[in-house]
């Protein structure tokens, strides 16, 4: 007796390849795209003329700093933990960061005092010295956490570096933001927008910090361009600030003049978007060449 | 017998991140140095200017707002501040040949207290302004108020120096003037505009 295997109408199905780690890009899209969502709603509000009663000021302003922490819990920390092979160190990188932040980061900002000297510099020298201040603070404790912490094991590939970064960022521009409640208590529509634009500012030179982390970890050869990352995210939290200032702030009209948010809102975004598609291609263009090499051997 | 080392690629590469890790905190180190550097050259910037007729040449700080259409020769005073804007004068006095320092200075306190809500002199010394040049150096505090009453502020303590000196027939009287609680940190910018101040 002779047995035939019974014939599949389909072929058999390959073996799907499991991701094993959470996607870092998705997580910042998603935290971005809310972020701005919920601040264009605020500014829509005021548009419209809705006024936010006053009672509630206080505890909307309290709550807009820690949105920012809600949705990176959300999308990044919760999700990390439902994968195969999860970044254990995601929470304390950011609870880190967020520590030295308000132990070195503010106080020393604070005594640099760059508002005070730049108010009436010219337009680059404003970027210089924003970039040589708060953006080399602000990126260099962040790259200490993450080289204290995390080197070198703690980056398995290079979208661990990112996916850390951004943790540090979360963490660093929760409590510059909760120390700008200290400033006064002003409208939650106005505030939702400066809290926006720190927090973008944080994630677009935190991805070109990470970049230069990944390529100093995974393509060494070429170890200058770590140093090179570095003054590049300061230099974008120097325009960042700069820039926005102005756009923001009112020119000399004739009558009346008032700020234009609406204008620093979009530098924000445009900011962010762009920041993080060169990045993207960085990383692409990085691993891709990590693979032919790969396949060259 | 020599000791050949064969060094591997993994040690290599572990030199190069270091050297990565090492230029990167030089590149922070460096920077927030440029930095201080930086601060003094925007905060201590100067522009000239010479007035001939009154034959005075004097360096004042950059992005001060220049003002000669008063019974000055020259002010300037920082825009930027909030409240009472730091003031950097010259005025000139003619004086007789037998008038005194302390002439012009009697006759400087008694029209003030006019103009300038509860004057107080604090003291008055003698002081060398260059190594020839003697001054007398007068120390006053005044309150200063905001002139349109909608603005609704404080009243602000102002703090003063006037230095005076007599030179070719005419008092020349610099005056420094900023607010009280900024006092110390602001005078700074006065002695350096004495500097390079020529008469």
């Amino acid at each position: 007796m002779r047995y035939n295997r019974p014939r599949m109408l389909t072929p058999p199905r390959e073996e799907e390849e499991v991701y094993p780690y959470r996607r870092a890009w998705g997580s910042i899209v998603r935290e971005i795209g809310i972020l701005t969502v919920i601040s264009a709603g605020f500014y829509a509000l005021g548009v419209v003329g809705f006024v936010i009663p006053e009672r509630i000021f206080a505890p909307l302003n309290f709550t807009l700093p820690l949105l920012t922490v809600g949705l990176w819990l959300y999308f990044s920390a919760w999700k990390e933990s439902r994968v195969q092979e999860p970044r254990v160190q995601l929470v304390a990188v950011m609870v880190v960061s967020a520590l030295v932040a308000n132990a070195i980061g503010v106080p020393l900002i604070g005594a640099l005092r760059p508002d005070d000297w730049l108010a009436s510099a010219g337009s680059f020298e404003r970027i210089l010295g924003y970039a040589l201040t708060v953006g080399l603070v602000q990126e260099g404790l962040k790259y200490g956490v993450l080289r204290v912490i995390l080197w070198q094991e703690g980056f398995r590939n290079r979208l661990d570096t990112l996916a850390y970064a951004t943790a540090a960022a979360v963490g660093y521009a929760t409590v510059t933001n909760l120390h700008l409640l200290a400033d006064g208590l002003i409208s939650p529509d106005v505030l939702a927008l400066r809290l926006y634009t720190n927090v973008i500012m944080h994630y677009a030179s935190s991805a070109i910090l990470a970049y230069g982390l990944s390529e100093l970890r995974f393509n060494p050869q070429v170890f200058f361009i770590m140093p090179v990352m570095i003054f590049m995210s300061a230099l974008v939290t120097g325009a960042t600030i700069s820039i926005r200032a102005t756009l923001t702030n009112s020119g000399f009209v004739l009558g009346i003049g008032g700020t234009r948010p609406l204008l620093g809102f979009v530098f924000s975004v445009v900011l962010v978007v762009t920041v993080l598609f060169l990045t993207a291609f960085l990383y692409n263009n990085a691993e891709r060449r990590e693979r032919e090499a790969v396949e060259g051997d | 017998m020599g000791l050949v080392e064969i060094t591997g690629r993994e040690q290599v590469l572990i030199r190069q991140q270091r050297l990565g890790h090492f230029l990167t905190l030089l590149v922070i180190l460096l920077g927030l140095l440029y930095s201080l550097n930086f601060r003094n050259g925007v905060v201590n910037a100067t522009v000239p200017y010479t007035d001939l007729r009154a034959g005075i040449s004097v360096n004042y700080p950059l992005n001060w707002l220049l003002d000669t259409a008063g019974d000055y020769v020259f002010r300037v005073r920082d825009m930027s501040r909030i409240g009472f804007k730091t003031t950097l004068q010259i005025t000139l006095r003619p004086v007789g040949a037998d008038m005194t320092e302390r002439n012009v200075l009697d006759a400087l306190n008694i029209t003030r207290p006019i103009i300038l809500s509860t004057y107080d002199i604090q003291s008055v010394e003698q002081i060398m302004l260059t190594t020839e040049t003697r001054a007398t150096l007068m120390r006053y505090t005044y309150v200063d108020t905001e002139t349109n009453p909608f603005l609704e502020s404080f009243p602000i303590v102002v703090a003063g120096e006037d230095i005076l000196t007599l030179s070719g027939g005419q008092a020349i009287i610099i005056t420094f003037r900023t607010d009280a609680r900024t006092f110390e940190q602001d005078r700074p910018l006065f002695l350096q505009f004495l500097r390079t101040l020529e008469f």
